[in-house]
């Protein structure tokens, strides 16, 4: 294989010979030393081979003595492909000049792509890496991973370990976020948990510190739930920055009340017929002639014996509005849980885990429907505050 | 007997003793045939007759002749020739 590289790279020609004594005129040369190769036989005294353009150079004596005659039938070789595109200066001048510019750009950072982040905001983190004088066109010399690593850990701390490698013109950044309980053991100064919701305890894991709590004790907001203070027989009160999780039943409540007029789509009395073409699937659209429209299909017509799956429908159009109407019970009923149970999904945080749903609706004097939802859910409501509950 | 061939005879006597390749004394002609697709010779002394069907090589030790279908000479040196094709048999002819 690496011969016929070889040989292409040097160029060769594949040539026809032909009279009598092929054989000789092969064995000759042979013992001159020529590159001779792909000896075929092509005809009673015809010949075809390939010879190195040296080779091919150095024939006329041969092809005198043997009494043969020789024809170029091809010629093949990167010489002999640079040599066709003598003329064609334009075409060489722009390849080189584009492979200028990928050289040349390839030596720029073009994309940024952050990994691994939930909490963190990734356009954060760019803006981060952006005020360290690192972002889109930067010059890949000028950027020191390492140490990018280290500063990106410094800037948020969510963010547990950060990891800055460049792969080809891509800036690839891995964060690895840190949890609750490692986000508060970042704290080095004295601080106690205190509860941020009211809640009945269910568990208390202390890290550090003194729990004030136990499991089954109902806690209000702003109780302390485990204490930086400490008492020590040696050496009296000591102080250290609580840390722990402290998971309670919490309770949500939302009532919420829906009509009795309610928004409603209207008919305006309004209509427009109009025949509606469909060929293969493609439908020719008629113009809106109003605002916002139902439309119903109220006949169809399916040609026959055509070619063409060409169908006709005749399809009347309504004019429709927001209109606000007296609402039925079950759409105000409906209307209102779908409120009380959105805001309630707004004021229950992410890691929370819901137990329990209960809701009920009620109508009232004037017509309207008020649905009340209570969500029971597990969470940690154990919120970070100085040592005394000053912040 | 001629002292040359006396020498190569006495060689490769020497030679199957003490295991050395036959076919590095003097011009003895080793042919390797891979699958039924390509035939190495080494040591020949030229090509005799070249033709779709038949290629035959004189060697040292007579007329070898290599029969099969669209046979090509792919390789020809000095000391080696590579034969390429369908081979269906490979003969001396004496």
């Amino acid at each position: 294989m690496g011969f016929g590289i070889w040989h292409y790279l040097s160029g060769y020609v594949i040539i026809d010979i032909k009279g009598r004594g092929l054989e000789r005129f092969v064995n000759r040369v042979v013992q001159s030393g020529g590159d001779i190769w792909s000896v075929k036989r092509t005809g009673t005294n015809s010949l075809r081979a390939s010879v190195s353009v040296g080779t091919f150079y150095s024939l006329r004596p041969i092809v005198r003595q043997c009494g043969v005659s020789i024809s170029i039938a091809e010629k093949r070789g990167l010489i002999i492909s640079l040599s066709n595109m003598r003329g064609r200066k334009v075409l060489l001048y722009g390849w080189l000049a584009v492979v200028a510019l990928v050289l040349s750009a390839s030596r720029y950072i073009w994309f940024v792509d952050v990994e691994g982040c939930d909490m963190v905001d990734p356009q954060a983190v760019i803006a981060s890496l952006g005020d360290m004088g690192v972002m889109v066109g930067s010059n890949k010399r000028a950027v020191s991973t390492y140490k990018l690593g280290s500063a990106l850990m410094a800037t948020d701390a969510r963010i547990a370990w950060a990891g800055v490698k460049i792969s080809g013109v891509v800036l690839k950044v891995e964060i690895v976020e840190a949890n609750k309980a490692q986000a508060q053991s970042n704290a080095d100064k004295p601080q106690s948990l205190f509860a941020a919701k009211d809640g009945i305890v269910l568990s208390v894991t202390t890290i550090d510190g003194k729990a004030r709590v136990k499991a089954g004790d109902a806690v209000v907001k702003d109780q302390e739930l485990i204490t930086g203070v400490i008492r020590n027989d040696e050496l009296g009160l000591i102080t250290t920055a609580a840390k722990g999780t402290v998971m309670a039943e919490v309770l949500y409540t939302y009532t919420a009340t829906a009509g009795p007029m309610i928004q409603a789509k209207g008919y305006t009395g309004n209509e427009v017929c109009y025949n509606q073409l469909e060929l293969l699937g493609f439908i020719l659209e008629r113009e809106a002639d109003y605002e916002t429209y139902d439309e119903d299909e109220v006949c169809e017509y399916v040609l026959q014996g055509c070619f063409l799956p060409l169908s006709i429908k005749r399809v009347i159009r309504k004019e429709t509005d927001d209109v606000r109407i007296r609402g039925s019970a079950e759409a105000l009923k409906k209307e209102a849980l779908a409120k009380a149970e959105a805001k309630l999904l707004s004021l229950i945080p992410e890691g929370a885990r819901i137990t329990s749903k209960l809701s009920e609706t009620r109508l009232d004097e004037n017509g309207a429907v008020s649905a009340t939802i209570r969500i029971t859910t597990e969470e940690n409501i154990a919120e970070a505050r100085g040592i005394y509950g000053n912040d | 007997m001629k002292k040359g061939k006396r020498r190569i005879k006495l060689g490769m006597r020497v030679g199957e003793l003490i295991d050395i390749p036959l076919e590095s004394f003097g011009d003895t002609l080793k042919v390797c045939v891979i699958a039924d697709s390509l035939a190495w010779i080494e040591n020949y002394d030229g090509v005799f007759e070249c033709a779709e069907n038949v290629i035959r090589l004189r060697t040292g030790s007579g007329i070898l002749r290599v029969d099969g279908e669209e046979l090509v000479l792919s390789e020809l040196r000095c000391e080696r020739a590579v034969i390429k094709g369908s081979i269906k048999a490979v003969q001396f002819e004496n």
